[in-house]
């Protein structure tokens, strides 16, 4: 969704911009929202943090503004100020300073590990292309069960199946997984 | 939990990366929905703030919301420590099936004998039937509950019950991790269950709460376990074990090879059980649904044969009803509806109609169809709460004339391939079925034809048998072709004479039979035509004196016999009508255009154009 097309349909009626802001970019500020704060929200702490992100973005956007891009990089940008945001404010409550936070730290103020970043990322990567390749609904089963901690019964709602079918394919994607990644030096 | 500590690497992901996990749909409209709905409170409490002047800072404090972890990190020290090597048994509560027949084989797998083969099987059997309760508790059953004593609190989440358990194998998440390692493996356990068990960060299985522990139960995880359990009884399941090696015996582990029973469908249990800790416990299982024995098994008849009874029921003359008593008439958009009451075992009111293939297809699939019992066009309706049905005026039945072929089979889908052929046209369909594992029944997601090579072949015969029946009427009525006997009959209408010839003719007898045959093979319009021009000038072409049948004697130029030697060709093909072009030697072609009645091809025109 351009600016001017968010702008356009505001003038028409505020409500049919938001729902369809919320609708085109719901799953992108989730994912940035819930790579952020996995290992240290709960999952309500995540949707409180993804519905202050849009009730930013529908309290500040000008619309004035005739930007006419692609808002994507506007609403990632609001997405991931508050995620840390988010993150700092709940680890500082808790007292728990995770290897993330040292990380994060370090990344500010210096650009020492920039060389173990991109490592990172390229395995990230390599790991994200691997499970992709497992092909659907494995894929999707994946990352569903072992990165979003969704359950097999939710899982299987969503993918209208059993949720001992979800458990049983999650077994084999999982050791088909390992192998692959194994053969490219990857030990999960 | 192992997997979870795995996946942290996709923590702080870059800005690709992101964009890859984004596209894994996770949320569901209830969440979106109340993402949502949250976004628009806060905007208002923003704006409402705004108008009174009140100034927002930039920076928002996050204000963390009443949920609170439950003890998956204090459970998932627990389980460490379970899996420590030492083995976890039953120490309260239910027994297993068989008195404790683990402490009997405590041998490595590699030493297994034939004497202990018995002993696997009892063995086998327990854990079968404990692969069942586990199941169960999983989805949410199985486990005694007192329904009175329910967790309530801001923090619970209001779409789950937790209930205080009441039965007596479970005190704490400890017995439950326990109960659940007697029959699975590590790895089972680590793979299947521990997600589950703990939960993630919302909604665990058990939790320990006011010195209870207190289960999520899910009312309709009983009734679905009911018509699921892997194996059949105790006493029927007969192990085989898989041949590799002696005794399937290979890295400390025996493959085992099971019949067993998936609700009612047949099928074999493939799986693989370790010694773990003193004790056998399942690392891995698979359903095979046999379906590589496709015409024998029950489940692909038991599809195809309901895919039939609805097709008959949606489009032919596939339920019963007393032909003599019509209920009701109705009149949509033109089109008249006559609708009798039915006789038919089968159903006996219009939620029996949905009812009776429920089990069969899925919601998908009825819904598309729905006009079977509901909306525009149905086919039953209840008229003074008497069930009808549109007896439809056609025969059409199918025929499966080929053996099935199952196609990308795994655990819960595979297709049918399957031919089939529609009477009365008798051509032939290439049918595809797409059949899933829903809710422990296999039911029809798709189906669809592919007749595309009907329009290649049956165009062609049903074109022959249209110009057969074209040039049979043009001569009956334009020709000379019939025989006719040399005695005259002579007439006087209208001060006119006329005179006829006697029909001599196997065919036709009667005036009835000459028109029967035409009303057989046109169309309404067409019939009106020649009909029409069974008069010349006024006089009946044919008439009837004395039981004979007489033509009246005039020039009647068509020559039949050009049928004979006329080339031709199909055009415009569609299920609906088709174009035959007539290319007659030394004259203009000319087209005959053909049409489908309530499954009848008829003729419907004659052009030069």
């Amino acid at each position: 969704m351009t600016g001017n097309e968010y702008c356009a349909l505001h003038r028409q009626s505020a409500d049919k911009a938001y729902n369809a802001l919320f609708e085109n970019y719901c799953d992108y500020v989730y994912a940035i929202v819930f790579n952020k704060l996995r290992s240290t929200a709960s999952r309500e702490d995540i949707e409180e943090c993804v519905s202050d992100i849009f009730a930013d973005i529908f309290f500040g956007y000008d619309l004035n503004s005739s930007y006419n891009g692609d808002m994507k990089g506007y609403v990632g940008t609001v997405a991931k100020r508050r995620a840390i945001n988010a993150y700092h404010s709940l680890t500082a409550r808790s007292g728990h300073f995770s290897g993330e936070s040292d990380d994060y730290l370090a990344a500010v103020s210096s650009d020492s590990d920039i060389e173990a970043d991109h490592d990172k990322q390229e395995t990230r990567t390599l790991l994200l292309r691997t499970i992709n390749e497992l092909g659907e609904p494995d894929s999707t089963i994946i990352l569903q069960k072992y990165y979003y901690d969704r359950t097999s019964g939710e899982i299987a709602e969503l993918l209208s199946m059993k949720a001992s079918a979800v458990r049983m394919r999650a077994a084999r994607a999982l050791d088909k997984l390992k192998t692959s990644l194994s053969a490219v030096g990857i030990t999960l | 939990m192992k997997e979870k500590r795995e996946f942290e690497i996709l923590e702080n992901a870059d800005d690709k990366n992101i964009d890859l996990l984004a596209k894994v749909p996770v949320l569901t409209r209830d969440e979106k929905d109340r993402m949502l709905r949250m976004s628009r409170d806060k905007l208002n409490e923003r704006t409402k703030a705004a108008d009174t002047e009140e100034q927002v800072s930039g920076v928002e404090r996050y204000s963390r919301p009443k949920w609170h972890r439950f003890v998956s990190i204090a459970a998932c020290a627990a389980l460490v420590a379970g899996l420590a090597g030492t083995a976890v048994y039953l120490s309260r509560g239910k027994k297993p099936a068989v008195d404790d027949p683990v402490s009997e084989i405590t041998i490595p797998a590699d030493e297994i004998t034939s004497e202990d083969t018995d002993k696997l099987d009892v063995i086998l059997k327990d854990l079968i039937g404990g692969l069942n309760e586990l199941e169960l508790i999983t989805d949410g059953g199985g486990v005694e509950v007192d329904e009175s004593d329910r967790l309530t609190s801001d923090e619970i989440s209001p779409d789950y019950s937790y209930y205080r358990v009441t039965d007596e194998r479970f005190s704490t998440v400890d017995d439950v991790v326990g109960y659940f390692r007697n029959y699975s493996s590590e790895q089972m356990f680590d793979y299947r269950y521990a997600m589950e068990i703990y939960g993630n960060s919302g909604n665990p299985l058990f939790m320990e709460s006011d010195g209870g522990l207190y289960f999520n139960k899910d009312d309709a995880a009983e009734e679905r376990a009911r018509s699921y359990s892997i194996g059949s009884s105790a006493e029927d399941i007969e192990a085989v074990y898989s041949d590799i090696g002696a005794y399937g015996i290979y890295d400390k582990a025996i493959g085992f090879s099971v019949p067993a029973y998936m609700c009612e469908y047949p099928c074999r249990l493939d799986g693989k059980l370790i010694l773990e800790g003193g004790s056998w416990k399942i690392e891995e299982y698979s359903v095979d649904y046999l379906l590589d024995e496709a015409a024998n098994n029950v489940i692909v008849s038991s599809l195809l044969f309901k895919l039939e009874e609805f097709d008959m029921a949606y489009t032919g003359p596939g339920v019963e009803v007393d032909e003599s008593d019509l209920r009701l008439t109705t009149n949509e958009g033109g089109v008249k509806r006559d609708y009798y009451r039915v006789t038919d075992q089968r159903f006996g009111s219009l939620s029996d109609v949905k009812d009776y293939f429920d089990d069969y297809f899925t919601e998908d699939y009825l819904s598309i169809n729905s006009s079977l019992w509901e909306g525009y066009g149905q086919k039953f309706i209840e008229a003074d709460g008497v069930l009808c049905y549109e007896r439809a005026n056609t025969n059409v039945k199918y025929t499966y004339i080929s053996e099935p072929v199952i196609e990308n089979a795994d655990e819960t889908s595979f297709d049918i391939r399957i031919v089939r052929e529609r009477y009365p046209e008798g051509f032939t369909e290439s049918m595809s079925i797409r059949c899933v594992l829903y809710d422990n029944r296999w039911r029809i997601l798709w189906a669809t034809a592919d007749n595309s090579a009907w329009h290649e072949t049956d165009y062609l015969s049903l074109s022959a048998d249209a110009l057969k029946s074209f040039f049979e009427i043009e001569a009956v009525v334009y020709g000379n072709t019939l025989g006719y006997s040399d005695e005259p009959l002579v007439k006087n209408e209208s001060g006119n004479e006329l005179t006829y010839k006697e029909v001599i003719s196997d065919k036709y007898s009667s005036v009835s039979d000459i028109m029967n045959y035409i009303s057989d093979n046109c169309c309404d319009e067409l019939l009106a035509h020649y009909e029409k021009d069974l008069y010349v000038d006024g006089a009946a072409r044919y008439i009837e004196e004395d039981g004979k049948l007489y033509a009246l004697d005039v020039e009647r130029p068509f020559d039949k016999a050009l049928g004979a030697v006329s080339d031709y060709e199909t055009l415009d093909e569609t299920e609906e009508d088709f174009t035959i072009r007539v290319t007659p030697s030394h004259e203009d072609a000319f087209y005959i255009n053909v049409k489908n009645v309530d499954g009848e091809w008829k003729l419907s025109g004659c052009s030069k154009y």
